[in-house]
């Protein structure tokens, strides 16, 4: 894994951090949001490729873990899907290079009852829509500590 | 920045193995990735049902509670609609109420101890911010009158919250202005709804994607803004490899990997699309002519009706009989040649919809938001594609649905059907007309002659009137105007003006708190009890589950306690004992303040207007103790296709099939419209030569407030940035990450360029999303609208961009 060096932007990132907290603390004065910023960003998300990464900390017991790889030009088409072949039982690459395995939800619709051995179910199949790559940008406004 | 490109082939040859080690921080769940997640530590957790907060799905979700809080969320397996799972968004839900910054306590601009218009906004009491609020409503009343005194809602107000502020608005003050950011949204397809069926809403519902042969999506991005539609679309393309997909849009996106075709058209040429696909069906003979001539007739109305871009805009439509021949000879003219020249869709690929319209066997479901709602043609848009299914007869049958998707997660719920705009009133009824004002005034037990019978300002005119001192009053709940509208810059200024009083009811600082005199904080979503109603006319219902934070009340305890500052405390008065509080249920702060189940009452108030009228709704509990049901809800049955004999109750018998809301002006025939192509207002010239569409992306809702505040969502996509073609980046010069201007006739924006990223649009135009609080694309955009609709284009207008060094 690559080594996460702060840069300018990471920096200026923590800089409004620390500004939000004086102001919030105890401010009888508020005006605007922590999600103003100034700062005109760009996405960039982790190079790494699928097998070079460690998995990232879920959010809740059962939360879709989020993509800690890159997925530049995986496909995910009606006759290919580029996360099944690793993250799948029989993927092919998947031994040896510790995918996240598919839990068997993919595979059981808890509401009809339908199975779908073989292959994840339909519903389940735009992988993308529940997990995504992220960025090594960090929130402006934290989640309250309490 | 240039992305890395890694190949399944690279991965396979280079893909060295890591040894992977987790990395937990404080109060993140230790796991071993590598296994399916042990799901009995959810075992603790007391699960109870809401519908999702965000889109107009209306995904199901159990929440994890532990100890007041939401501990974790799962896809309700029992909900038909999500089937046990959510996306991204939904999985978001636990995080969305607790970001660091919360409002907590009402805020008042103040200067040496008074309110101040340039003041500071400054914590005090809801009793005085509601005081101040009477105050200055009063003075406006007085002033200019009700038309002056104005509420901007939304569709993401529970049921209950917007009937409440449409009887405060129309029983109460007296004003007409009233109006939601659905207008913005969803206007374009009650318009298209009204105008070829007289009734609002699709006649299908979610049953029908898997009895679909083909599915046919104009200009709607499903699979990131319909994530959980898009997934039933694929379940019916996984199963059944002869189903098909097409994605007619303007932008090359995500819903074309799963399609047999991606087809580019050019901004507002679907118009063109449309007719030239009906001119096809006309001359290859696949007009279902038995169908037509039972249960259509034709239009024709007003042409060249402008783009509402000059305040106090009026349009009145004058439309004329048609025949089937003038019909055919209207769209004569659309010949795939020039369709072509209008579209830069070629012959052949017009030639292959035509033929997926055409085929007698196949069932067809059409899927449209806001490309279509957004759009300065945008009612004529829906016509059009109503006009597809009715000449084939492919509608109100399994599998064959003109599917008019909502955006919010209650703009057909309330906003649509309680009627929460200018001109509207529950169940379809209009203020115009003298028998719906005194169905009205009865329900309400007020004079006859208390509803105002003219509509006074749709969203866009309301902010005109605002800027020109024509409102002095605007209360804003569940939205974010000043991140929302277009031509911000021109309403920012105007909200600034001396004279003008802005509330903003909100759970979070917004770009709009930050405009406001007065910031009132708001109790959200199972902060409350609440009820949506989502795309498929499903009524669904939650409880109060979790505690809102410091003095946080619900837009319903806000409205009810402002109605009593202002004298109209009676409209939200009932009997105690006819809605007794149930013991052992956690009641929201209405009803606690009322003494009496205020939901239930007002439920049962509103779905008078709906019975017998075909909007039934059914009891309180019936609500409580399902996961929803859609609406006609009559004798406890729901109703899946509309308008079809033997599943719709409203159909006479022996009719087959019966648009009865056009019972009166057809005698129950749906209208197929003539409706032309025309240009947008403002297109690419030599001085702003690229078209500027904008939207959403998966992760963010509407302006980001909460889905920027969740970690997960926020590093997935962190910021908004300008999608440009390949070509165009060329032409410019421009790499990703590079920083540009985008600038209109109205204002300009800087923002980072962003090159093969999740959407590239056509060459020659940029795509924006507007969820970030650093890239008010609105400064930029017009606003020009649909002239019968009034809802605003956001998805064209002309820009240039250049770079910044
Ligand atoms: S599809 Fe819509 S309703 Fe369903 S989980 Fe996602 S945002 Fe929520």
């Amino acid at each position: 894994m690559k080594e996460i060096t702060l840069t300018k932007r990471t920096l200026s990132v923590l800089t409004i951090l620390a500004l939000c907290a004086c102001a919030g603390a105890g401010s009888r004065v508020f005006r605007g949001s922590g999600l103003t910023t100034g700062t005109i960003g760009v996405n960039a998300y982790p190079e790494a490729g699928p097998g070079e990464t460690t998995p990232l900390p879920r959010m809740y017991a059962g939360a879709p873990p989020m993509i800690p790889h890159a997925v530049t030009d995986f496909s995910i088409t009606r006759d290919q899907n580029d996360c099944l072949s690793c993250h799948t039982d029989g993927g092919e690459l998947a031994p040896g290079h510790n995918a996240t395995k598919i839990p068997a939800s993919h595979y059981r619709n808890e509401h009809t009852g339908e199975t779908s051995p073989e292959r994840v179910l339909g519903i389940r199949y735009n992988c993308l829509q529940c997990h995504a790559p992220q960025s090594t940008d960090t929130p402006p406004v934290p989640q309250k500590t309490d | 920045m240039e992305k890395q490109k890694i190949t399944r082939r690279d991965f396979i040859l280079e893909g060295a193995m890591t040894v992977a080690t987790v990395q937990l921080a404080g109060g993140l769940i230790s796991l071993n990735p590598f296994e399916a997640f042990a799901e009995e530590s959810l075992g603790a957790l007391t699960w109870n049902k809401a519908p999702c907060r965000f889109c107009g799905t209306g995904c199901g979700a159990l929440l994890g509670i532990q100890n007041g809080k939401i501990m974790a969320v799962k896809g309700d397996p029992l909900s038909p609609v999500n089937q046990g799972t959510l996306c991204e968004k939904g999985y978001a839900l636990p995080f969305i109420q607790t970001g660091a910054d919360r409002l907590t306590k009402p805020l008042v601009r103040m200067k040496n101890g008074r309110y101040d218009k340039r003041g500071e906004l400054t914590e005090t009491t809801w009793g005085f911010a509601l005081g101040l609020m009477a105050e200055k409503a009063k003075a406006a009343l007085q002033e200019k009158g009700p038309s002056s005194v104005a509420m901007f809602g939304s569709g993401q107000w529970t049921i209950w919250e917007g009937y409440a502020a449409l009887k405060l608005w129309k029983a109460g003050l007296r004003s007409n202005s009233l109006e939601v950011n659905a207008r913005h949204c969803m206007a374009s397809a009650v318009a298209g709804f009204m105008t070829t069926f007289g009734m609002d809403e699709p006649m299908g519902s979610y049953e029908d994607f898997k009895h679909a042969d083909a599915f046919v999506l104009w200009g709607a991005n499903m699979a990131e803004m319909h994530p959980i539609l898009f997934s039933k679309i694929t379940a019916r393309l996984m199963e059944n490899r002869a189903a098909r997909l097409f994605n007619l849009t303007t932008i090359s996106n995500r819903s074309s990997d799963m399609a047999e075709e991606e087809i580019l058209f050019k901004p507002q040429s679907d118009l063109a699309v449309a007719n030239g696909i009906a001119r096809l069906l006309i001359e290859d003979g696949k007009v279902d002519r038995a169908f037509v001539d039972k249960f259509v007739v034709f239009k024709r109305g007003k042409e060249n009706i402008g783009y509402g871009l000059e305040d106090g805009f009026k349009f009145e439509e004058a439309a004329k009989a048609a025949s089937f021949d003038e019909y055919r000879a209207f769209v004569s003219a659309y010949t795939p040649e020039h369709v072509e020249k209008l579209s830069g869709v070629k012959p052949e690929t017009l030639k292959k919809l035509a033929a997926v319209y055409g085929d007698p066997s196949a069932n067809v479901m059409s899927f449209w938001t806001m490309g279509v709602n957004q759009h300065t043609r945008g009612t004529w848009m829906n016509n059009l594609l109503y006009n597809l299914h009715l000449l084939t007869g492919k509608i109100s049958k399994k599998g064959n649905v003109p599917f008019s998707l909502t955006g919010q997660p209650s703009a057909c719920g309330t906003c649509r059907e309680v009627g929460t705009f200018t001109h509207r009133l529950p169940a379809d009824r209009v203020v115009t007309n003298p028998e719906h004002r005194a169905t009205a005034e009865k329900i309400w037990g007020v004079p006859a002659g208390t509803i105002p019978d003219k509509p006074t300002y749709h969203a866009v005119e309301m902010m005109r009137a605002l800027d020109r001192g024509d409102v002095l009053f605007l209360w804003s709940t569940v939205a974010n105007p000043f991140q929302d509208y277009p031509n911000l810059n021109r309403f920012r200024e105007g909200a600034l003006k001396d004279g003008r009083f802005i509330v903003v009811s909100d759970a979070y600082p917004t770009r709009s708190t930050a405009i406001a005199d007065v910031v009132l904080p708001s109790a959200m979503w199972v902060e409350k009890e609440g009820a949506f109603g989502n795309a498929e006319r499903r009524t669904h219902f939650w409880k109060k589950l979790v505690d809102a934070p410091g003095d946080s009340k619900s837009d319903l305890w806000q409205f009810v306690e402002f109605a009593k500052k202002m004298g109209f405390g009676k409209l939200f008065a009932y009997p105690a004992e006819e809605y007794p509080i149930p013991t052992g249920q956690t009641m929201s702060d209405a009803s606690e303040t009322a003494g009496l189940y205020l939901e239930r009452a007002l439920w049962e108030e509103y779905r008078i207007f709906g019975l017998g009228h075909g909007h039934d709704l059914t009891e309180f509990d019936a609500y409580h103790n399902s996961r929803g049901l859609r609406w006609p809800v009559v004798n406890g049955k729901e109703t899946l296709i509309r308008y079809r004999e033997g599943e719709d109750p409203y159909v006479e018998k022996g009719r087959e099939l019966q648009f009865y809301g056009n019972d009166k002006k057809t005698g129950g025939k749906a209208i197929v419209w003539l409706r032309p192509y025309e240009p947008a207002p403002e297109e690419p010239d030599a001085q702003y030569p690229l078209w500027l569409c904008t939207g959403r992306v998966l992760e963010h809702w509407h302006s980001g407030t909460m889905t920027r505040r969740v970690e997960s969502l926020y590093k997935a996509y962190p910021h908004a940035t300008a999608n440009l073609h390949p070509k165009d980046a060329e032409r410019y010069g421009l790499r990703g990450g590079e920083k540009i201007r985008i600038a209109s006739r109205r204002g300009s924006v800087e923002i980072r360029a962003e090159i093969g990223g999740r959407v590239t649009p056509q060459e020659g135009m940029v795509y924006v999303p507007w969820f970030d609080e650093d890239v008010m694309i609105n400064d930029v955009t017009l606003d020009a609208f649909c002239p019968i609709s009034k809802q605003v284009d956001f998805k064209k207008c002309a820009v240039r961009i250049e770079k910044v060094s």
